[in-house]
């Protein structure tokens, strides 16, 4: 809401609360003077009581220093005054029964009790919304900041379950700590149109590409703010700003986007715990040409892997918005513990992007030229290989929602590589591979309380006779260990001896508390596990365990992880060199389950 | 049920008299039948055989009489004249099987008699010795069952007990040496018991009798009890007035007390000096009453002191001291007049005072009754004419005087309509405030202290009010003005309204209409800052202490009951010229000038439109409950703006920066649509920015003339230059200008100062609704506004660390190995 100038305080109104405003006591001893300190020439507090007021509140309680023309009328406020102001500061504070004495010209005051919330009471639920239960705001001070956040919340959820026009109002009781929430939910209402407020001269149909929603669909709020995120995140647009207009039989969402410039450059320094430090930049071309195509330059190097490369993304059909091709150009050094290689990889990819009612489905399929040297470790050396590659990928509308702080929802992708040997190989081979991940919000609170996640991968290599995994290109062998998949052990070990397999099996569960240490920290308990093989679709006896302990910090600057693993080989191979069982300790930063 | 209750004591104590008039009369008569048969006898005694046999042959027969000795003697003084005597010992009298029961120890009296012209008549009656006296009886029982037949008290040929004892009785009383002792007096009635002790004696003190009265122990049931005790100076000469003095102590239901003194001189009843003096004991409203006066055939006239407690809940004493009276009962016109001093009104305190006398008023009035008439019977009807006038003058600082007059009649037919009384008031008032900051000094230090920024202001108020209402309805229009002013403000108002009550067929229902005439107002609002948002200064009501047991929604509280109509009414509020009204304050170099076009009214004074829309849209829309509706426009006028103070270094940039106009509507469907307009004027170009739509929905445009594109007026308007001659950063601070503008993510005032600032660069995070612009003026100093959206449950992953700086977690997969990489960086993003 556009605010106005500040508003015009109504004196008389004030005058005739005046009358009305709280108890006077005098004589009392507990307003004896030796129990109050002053805070300004004319009103006391309890001694240990700092009611930190703003230079405007302390004004208007106080007076007015300055002697001009708008300090001097405000130079004097009668302690009745003062009284009923300081009752709405103190109320903000959630001191909501604070006690005044008046002597003569002195105002003292006794905060009393700081209300906190102990219950939440939720009325007027819609039959289609299941309530999620509310968490970690029981003793939480009882102001009307907490009311607001109480109130949007619950609007948010219930816009979010559809009734998109639904109003909602809080009311406490500071007395018992109970919270009551109102909805007048109206009708649950699906979505009519989407209409521009500005003009972008974008083909039609170009933002709804990012659109999480669907004509037609009940409205959701989430979706809404997930449609905007993608739409800020992939820098089509510098803001957009979104609203609802409600009708009878449904909701036009309005949009009022603003394009910015075309162009960003981007240089940042990171990194995570497996590759180090890393450095990078960007330079993008954010919208070529009416359907907003786009076209990318990047550079990424860490003491592990260095990458170069050239991207775009071609929207070629009007019709089909969401459809693109993608050609691609990287250069990559890959410097591991136990390979060094080198590639020249030329890609062109087709995608095609669908958003269906719970998540975004992407397909995609294309062919691949890939010329790799390898350097050291085990490897065919140098080799050119031309390959075809395709993928399905589904990202539930949860999981995405809460990227930030996970605890709902499901992703999934199925990968296949192909090569042929009359392509430019020596050997035929498929790689397939299916991996995912699953959230579940044990219980519904909100925030949550126990996130349990299960991640899986499913993957082999087949070929058109028998080889080692050491003779195929990297990209078709299987590695596993590191923070990706078994934590107890180091980045890429397995299996042991370095060539990689050609069949894998990976399970990883884990449990996490969210915030319920100093109400920050998340205590988790995990357990990874797996096996891999030498040999296509056969694993190895090997069974890899990863069990461990750990806690992660949601910072207001991002998720910090920490975690302890130990790596358990049961039944290991004879011969092999490396002491693999040992406790592995590791720390990330942006990176969740 | 009073009438009722008051004629069954009449008609019991018309029972009692009449027993004891017949017992005594059958005594009588049969005293006389003696004498007549033996009027010539010189003298005649009759025993008690002899008495017994004419009681029980002549006495009624539900009339019991018994004595252990009795005598009566006829005693001739002259050829016409006897005197008779009686005496009777341990008499008793029982009537009705003991209704009444009657016995007196010792009962002797007399009296003379004469005959002339064949008709015999008392000529005097002896002093009555009647000792040890015990009375019980029922009056319930003593009621006649049906009605006397006969001549009734008052009528001719009727017998009363009070003419009887005026004319006949007291006059030939030879009341020295009398002696009347009850013992025991019980008499029941109505379930209720009265209980006491009663003595009357006579003694002679040269010129005068003493009778002296003391009824003692007096009880009515168990909450009501008097002790009384009287004497009279009864002179012997004839037609000297005789002295009453009577002290009496009650006690009342309660636990409440009284205690009176009446002192009166009556000269025969056609004259009387009184004086009555009462004190109470246990009862709020009154402390203590004194009334002495004078009353003559014609009328009264006296004195009254009263001392009252709380009579409302703001006034806690009211004592009058020597208010004059004067009732003429010929005329019946009565006058009450309290004049200077004479009327104290003490105030509830709020709390320690330093001055006391402020609660004190001491008003003069003078109330008349004339004309006043009224009837007895069955339906009691009155009427009667008034006139009040009332002076208060208060510490110099307040005046009040009110004249009303009017009349009031109760119908002896009650008339339905009016719940059988009609009434009607006319008058004047007029109250003023002659000195505000007297006013501001007397209050200073009391729950009632003026608030700032009206503590500063001098001068008077003045209100006046004249009219009249009466049963029908009526109307009070009046007139305040206001002329107070302040070194730095003024409030020049005027506001004429009226009250005006209208008959209903629910009643009377009041309606109040106000025309506020704002003529010169300049206000002072409070030092803002403007780069954090005002306090809330109201308390939020939705911290409801109970609320955990009050289950019912406020939907249900909303739509809940058929609301009678309330009272009606009228708000206008205008400017009466442009600039009447002007708020003062930091954020701009000039007092805003304001025009108000206002109206407001209750429900039921929307108009038929706004009403069949309501209707349309349901009980829900608006919750059931009717609010109130208003239309109206307030408009700020042409304003410089002088955020910051920096309209110096406007200057030097050849800006110059006005808020043109800014108008709210406000309409009585509930829409609030704004119009406004800040003004920017560079060398090259006028920028306007618009600000349109409503409250709720704000939207803002950007004009210029010459004519060009938003993104090319922002860049004007933050730097001053064409936007592609703006470097990179310049271009990056106008987009998130933009983008903050959309979001409304700025106020008006933060706008106008970025607007109007010396901008360096200017950055804006949408996720948090923060603006941070870095400003030229004071050496780098960087302005923050917005602080946030508030906590949604919309994350991101992307945080804005400062300027252009964003702390980004990546999610990709490496091309050879495809493993996924999850990395974070700190960035520097640029957009161009």
């Amino acid at each position: 809401m556009l605010r106005c100038f500040p508003p015009i305080f109504p004196p008389l109104a004030v005058f005739l609360g005046l009358l009305a405003s709280g108890p006077v006591r005098a004589a009392d001893p507990r307003f004896s003077p030796e129990r109050f300190e002053p805070f300004c020439e004319r009103v006391f507090f309890e001694k240990g009581f700092n009611p930190r007021l703003s230079a405007m509140e302390r004004r208007l309680a106080c007076g007015d220093p300055r002697p001009d023309s708008i300090g001097r009328p405000w130079s004097e406020i009668p302690p009745t005054q003062a009284r009923y102001l300081l009752k709405t500061f103190l109320q903000g504070r959630g001191h909501h029964e604070p006690e005044f004495s008046i002597e003569g010209d002195r105002l003292y005051v006794r905060p009393g009790r700081r209300s906190e919330a102990a219950e939440l009471e939720i009325a007027g639920v819609p039959p289609h919304w299941r309530v999620p239960r509310k968490r970690a705001y029981r003793g939480l001070p009882l102001t009307p900041a907490l009311l607001d956040e109480m109130e949007g919340w619950t609007r948010n959820e219930v816009q979010s379950a559809g009734y998109a026009c639904a109003s909602v109002g809080a009311a406490a009781d500071p007395g018992t700590g109970l919270i009551r929430v109102e909805i007048a939910p109206g009708e649950r209402l699906r979505i009519l149109d989407v209409v521009d407020l500005s003009e972008t001269r974008l083909s039609p149909g170009v933002l709804d590409r990012y659109s999480a929603y669907r004509i037609g669909d009940f409205y959701s709020e989430r979706l809404v703010q997930l449609t905007r995120r993608r739409l800020l995140e992939d820098g089509l647009l510098q803001a957009v700003a979104f609203s609802t207009g409600c009708f009878p039989n449904g909701v036009i969402v309005r949009r009022d986007p603003l394009m910015g410039p075309p162009r960003e450059l981007r240089v940042g320094v990171g990194g995570n715990t497996d590759d180090g430090l890393r450095v990078r930049a960007r330079a993008k071309q954010i919208r070529l040409g009416s359907a907003a195509s786009s076209a990318e330059a990047k550079l990424d190097a860490s003491f592990r892997r260095q990458e170069a490369g050239l991207l775009g993304r071609w929207h070629y059909s009007s019709s089909s918005p969401r459809d693109y091709l993608e050609p691609s150009l990287t250069f990559e050094r890959l410097d591991d513990l136990s390979i060094e290689s080198r590639a020249w990889q030329i890609s062109v990819q087709h995608g095609w992007n669908r958003e269906l009612e719970t998540g975004r489905a992407e397909a995609r399929i294309g062919p691949s030229w890939q010329i790799s040297e390898i350097a050291r470790g085990p490897g065919p050396g140098e080799s050119t290989i031309t390959f075809l590659e395709s993928s399905l990928r589904w990202l539930s509308h949860d999981a995405e929602y809460f990227a930030r702080s996970p605890r709902d929802g499901s992703r999934f992708e199925f990968d296949l590589l192909q090569t042929q040997k009359d392509w430019g190989a020596p050997f035929t081979a498929r790689r397939g591979q299916i991996r995912g991940q699953v959230l579940w919000n044990l219980l519904r609170f909100d925030p949550p309380l126990i996130v349990l996640g299960v991640r899986y991968s499913l993957g082999t290599t087949w070929t058109d006779r028998e080889i080692d995994a050491a003779a195929l290109p990297v990209r078709f062998r299987f590695f596993a260990g590191g923070t990706d998949d078994l934590r107890g052990f180091e980045r890429r070990v397995l299996p042991r001896g370095g060539s990689g397999g050609l069949t894998e099996a990976l399970l990883g569960a884990e449990a996490r508390f969210h915030k319920i240490l100093f109400r920050r920290l998340d205590p988790l308990a995990f357990v990874d596990a797996g096996r891999l093989g030498s040999r296509s679709v056969r694993l190895d006896g090997t069974v890899y365990w990863s069990p461990g302990v750990g806690l992660r910090w949601e910072s207001p600057v991002g998720t910090f992880r920490g975690f302890a693993a130990r790596g358990i080989v049961s039944d290991p191979p004879p011969g092999l060199p490396g002491p693999f069982e040992k406790w592995r300790f590791g720390l990330s930063y942006g990176e969740e389950f | 049920m009073a009438k009722l209750a008051r004629k069954n004591v009449r008609a019991r104590l018309t029972g009692f008299g009449l027993v004891v008039g017949v017992a005594v009369g059958s005594l009588l008569s049969l005293v006389l039948l003696v004498v007549a048969v033996f009027l010539l006898a010189p003298e005649l005694e009759i025993g008690s055989a002899r008495l017994r046999a004419l009681a029980g042959r002549f006495a009624p027969a539900d009339l019991g009489i018994g004595w252990e000795d009795a005598v009566v003697r006829l005693v001739k003084t002259d050829a016409f004249s006897k005197e008779i005597e009686i005496r009777l010992d341990g008499i008793c009298v029982r009537y009705k099987g003991g209704a009444l029961d009657a016995c007196f120890e010792k009962l002797e009296w007399g009296a003379g008699f004469s005959v002339s012209g064949f008709k015999p008549r008392i000529t005097f009656f002896a002093p009555l010795i009647a000792a040890g006296g015990e009375i019980a009886g029922d009056l319930d029982d003593l009621a006649p069952e049906e009605p006397v037949d006969g001549p009734k008290p008052g009528e001719p040929g009727g017998f009363s007990l009070v003419d009887f004892a005026r004319t006949e009785f007291l006059p030939k009383w030879r009341v020295d040496g009398s002696f009347v002792e009850l013992r025991r007096l019980e008499l029941d009635s109505g379930g209720r018991a009265l209980r006491g002790r009663l003595q009357l004696s006579t003694a002679a003190t040269g010129a005068a009798r003493l009778v002296s009265l003391r009824i003692e122990d007096v009880r009515f049931g168990n909450d009501i009890s008097v002790d009384l005790k009287g004497e009279v100076d009864w002179p012997v000469a004839e037609g000297s007035p005789f002295t009453v003095g009577v002290d009496l102590d009650g006690g009342l239901p309660g636990r409440r007390k009284v205690r009176a003194r009446l002192d009166g001189k009556i000269h025969w009843w056609d004259h009387v000096d009184y004086a009555l003096g009462a004190k109470f004991a246990n009862i709020p409203a009154v402390r203590e009453g004194r009334i002495r006066g004078t009353y003559k055939g014609d009328g009264v006239t006296g004195l009254v002191s009263a001392k009252f407690g709380a009579v409302h809940a703001q006034v806690k004493t009211l004592d009058f001291v020597d208010c004059g009276y004067e009732v003429a009962l010929d005329r019946r016109e009565g006058v009450l007049a309290c004049g200077p001093q004479t009327v104290t009104v003490g105030l509830r305190e709020r709390a320690e005072l330093r001055n006391r006398a402020l609660f004190r008023l001491f008003p003069t009035f003078d109330l008349r009754v004339t004309n006043l008439s009224w009837e007895n019977g069955a339906e009691n009807g009155f009427a009667a004419d008034w006139d009040f006038k009332l002076a208060l003058r208060h510490m110099r600082a307040l005046q009040a005087d009110l004249d009303f007059s009017g009349s009031v009649v109760r119908q002896g037919a009650a008339d339905p309509a009016h719940g059988g009384l009609r009434y009607s008031v006319d008058g004047d008032a007029l109250v003023r405030v002659l000195d505000f900051g007297r006013v501001v000094a007397l209050l200073r230090g009391t729950p009632l202290a003026v608030p700032a920024p009206a503590n500063q202001l001098r001068g008077s108020i003045e209100l006046n009010a004249s009219g009249g209402f009466s049963e029908r309805g009526g109307s009070l229009p009046f007139e305040l003005r206001t002329r107070l002013r302040s070194e730095f403000q003024r409030l020049f108002a005027t506001v004429d309204g009226g009250l005006a009550l209208n008959r209903t067929a629910a009643g009377l229902r009041p309606e109040l209409g106000i025309d506020v005439a704002i003529e010169d107002v300049l206000l002072s609002l409070p030092r803002v800052d403007v780069t954090s948002s005002p306090p809330k200064v109201v308390s939020d009501s939705r911290f409801r202490p109970g609320l955990a047991r009050d289950r019912t929604s406020a939907r249900e509280k909303a739509n809940g009951g058929e609301a009678g109509p309330g009272p009606r009414y009228r708000v206008r509020v205008n400017t009466t010229s442009q600039g009447a009204l002007k708020l003062a304050t930091n954020l701009t170099g000039a007092p805003i000038p304001i025009s108000v076009r206002y109206k407001l009214r209750s429900a039921d004074g929307r108009p038929r439109w706004v009403r069949a829309a309501a209707a349309a849209a349901g009980p829900g829309a608006s919750g059931g409950a009717v609010p109130p509706w208003m239309e109206g426009t307030i408009s700020l006028g042409r304003t410089p703006v002088d955020i910051g103070g920096i309209n110096k270094f406007l200057s030097r940039l050849e800006r110059d920066a006005v808020l043109d106009h800014f108008d709210l509507e406000l309409q009585p469907d509930g829409g609030r649509r704004i119009d406004g307009k800040l003004v920017v004027t560079n060398p090259d170009a006028t920028i306007s920015i618009l600000i349109l739509g409503t409250l709720a929905q704000p939207v803002v445009r950007f004009e210029s003339e010459p004519p060009a594109n938003e993104d090319q007026i922002i860049a004007a308007l933050l730097f001053g230059r064409p936007i592609n001659e703006l470097d990179e950063r310049q271009q990056q601070s106008a987009a998130a200008f933009r983008t903050a503008v959309n979001d409304t993510a700025l106020t008006l005032a933060q706008m106008y100062l970025l607007a109007n600032s010396p901008i360096d660069s200017l950055n804006y995070d949408s996720e948090s609704g923060r603006v941070i612009a870095s400003v030229k003026i004071a050496g780098g100093t960087s302005l923050e506004f917005g602080g946030g959206r508030g906590a949604g449950t919309e994350v991101g992953i992307r945080r804005r660390l400062a300027r252009n700086v964003y702390l980004n977690t990546h999610v990709e997969r490496a091309s050879q190995t495809d493993e996924q990489l999850v990395s974070a960086f700190v960035e520097w993003v640029r957009r161009f």
